[in-house]
């Protein structure tokens, strides 16, 4: 499944910190932090490979409630995490960072909404909890399927690019799916 | 012939005004059909008579959500938009005398966007709201800026367009700097996003106040629609036929500054429409105002629902700028419209 994401596996990410631990002269330290990295990720990838295959929303920011939001699309960091935790990302575009309307995002219909914690203070929804507060009052929103389930996870905006914090993300995610109970 | 249209009274106009609306009807009804989240059209029909509290029929409330408050306050306001483009693209046609005036050509647009990327980027306050009245001040801002250049709009208009393209150069330069000097590259995209144009943030609050500034300023034109007609003679034919020439034309800038100020601090600065839509219009009305703007409003508010709806569908799970759209769909057309309208030889 791995191969189906563009930005996974993740050989290119571990080339990084090969180089970059090598420059420094920390070789053996980049090598402890791959090890570490590839653990993390055969952890999750043999808790979650099960029969349950959920959908994930990746929500970035809005500029305001009723704007298009900031999504995370379909086979960047966003589907990697989808898929290291047995699912995959509701939004299928090649975009990394589509913008979508409501009616798109209810229409894409996602067992889980992942409620991204932005911390850049710049628009009201860039805070996740703002985000939940929409999802859960907005008379229309409220009724999506992964919102009446309270299937609404938090995780922070920096993992939805590519970097080792992105793994770290799914690790945020999945310690919430845990306690959920997904159809 | 067309000419024989443009002098042929009103039952033409009545017969093309009524062929408009219902299009109009047509497309909107088309559109709060069309989506990603597919609805069937016995639903939508519930939806949309549920919401004008004709019945009560019991549908998935989220159906009849994103019939009601998402496609058809979103389509009606579109129509909006389409209409006041257009009205004030013929309105400044005439009054400039020049067929390629448009309602940015005042530095309306310009303004607007440097208005809102001061909210963006440098973050002067946050949110949709600040948003909008910050696009609204750069607006109007341009606009006084045009009107102190040109005397208060009494030194003619070749000198009013020459002060509508510097300020429109000021304000986008003004722009550029702000992003290239402030701005990252989420940014900029927000800015090109925004100088495209969306629907996607409309609601039933913007169509009431959208609809209360167009009629108001629809009333307006029409009611100085003679005058408009006098002003196609020139400045000094149309003084001498008794029509305060200064006055009025300050009057009608104003009013288009407004109704421009409004649809671009509302769903950004969408282009082509108030310049394509009025020659399309004339060519099937002719050029007399008190015909020209209401087929105006007619076949603009038809042509932006249609637009908006192919920015809806042509690409799946995302949104393409409307202002791609109208120019991408409009260019075709007008060029047939040219063609058709080309100097007999």
């Amino acid at each position: 499944m791995a191969a189906e994401t563009r930005f996974g596996p993740w050989t290119s990410l571990y080339k990084e910190i090969e180089d970059l631990a090598r420059i420094f002269d920390v070789a053996d330290r980049g090598e402890a932090l791959i090890a570490d990295l590839k653990q993390r990720e055969a952890a999750l990838r043999a808790e979650f490979s099960g029969d349950k295959h959920p959908t994930f929303l990746f929500w970035f920011s809005s500029p305001s409630p009723a704007d298009d939001a900031y999504l995370g699309g379909g086979n960047g960091p966003s589907g990697y995490i989808a898929d290291l935790l047995g699912g995959s990302n509701a939004i299928k575009t090649e975009a990394d960072w589509p913008t979508l309307g409501w009616e798109g995002i209810l229409a894409a219909d996602p067992t889980v909404i992942v409620a991204s914690q932005v911390d850049r203070n710049r628009w009201e929804l860039d805070n996740a909890d703002a985000k939940i507060a929409y999802l859960t009052s907005d008379p229309t929103v409220s009724q999506m399927d992964a919102v009446k389930g309270g299937r609404i996870v938090v995780m922070s905006g920096a993992a939805m690019n590519p970097s080792i914090r992105t793994i770290y993300g799914a690790e945020e995610v999945a310690k919430q799916l845990r306690t959920l109970d997904l159809p | 012939m067309p000419s024989d249209r443009s002098e042929g009274g009103a039952g033409w106009l009545a017969i093309f005004l009524a062929l408009m609306l219902i299009a109009l009807a047509f497309v909107v009804a088309l559109a709060t059909t069309i989506g990603d989240f597919s609805i069937g059209l016995g639903t939508v029909v519930l939806a949309i008579t549920n919401g004008f509290g004709l019945t009560h029929a019991d549908i998935p409330r989220i159906q009849e959500a994103v019939v009601w408050d998402l496609r058809l306050s979103r389509a009606l306001v579109a129509a909006l938009a389409g209409a006041g483009l257009a009205i004030c693209g013929a309105i400044l046609q005439a009054l400039l005398r020049n067929a390629l005036a448009e309602p940015f050509v005042l530095g309306v647009s310009a303004g607007a966007s440097t208005g809102a990327v001061c909210v963006i980027v440098l973050g002067i306050g946050a949110g949709s709201l600040t948003l909008s009245m910050g696009a609204f001040a750069g607006a109007f801002a341009a606009f006084a800026l045009v009107a102190i250049l040109s005397n208060g709009a009494t030194s003619g208009p070749n000198h009013t367009i020459l002060a509508g393209v510097a300020a429109a150069q000021l304000f986008n330069a003004l722009t550029s700097y702000i992003v290239t000097t402030s701005g990252n590259a989420q940014q900029a995209r927000d800015v090109m996003f925004w100088l495209l144009g969306s629907f996607g943030g409309v609601r039933w609050g913007d169509f009431q106040l959208l609809t209360v500034v167009i009629a108001l300023g629809l009333a307006i034109c029409l009611w100085m629609a003679r005058s408009l007609d006098a002003f196609t003679f020139g400045d000094e034919d149309a003084a001498a036929l008794g029509v305060p020439v200064a006055r009025i034309r300050l009057i009608l800038f104003a009013v288009t500054a407004m109704i421009t100020a409004t649809i671009v601090s509302m769903v950004g600065a969408i282009g082509f429409v108030g310049l394509v839509v009025p020659h399309a219009a004339r060519y099937v009305v002719g050029p007399i105002h008190l015909r020209l703007l209401p087929a105006c409003a007619a076949v603009g508010a038809v042509f932006m629902v249609l637009a908006d709806i192919a920015s809806r569908v042509v690409a799946t799970q995302q949104t393409v700028p409307i202002g791609v759209v109208t120019a991408l769909v409009g260019v075709p057309f007008f060029a047939i419209i040219l063609y058709r309208a080309r100097p007999q030889a």
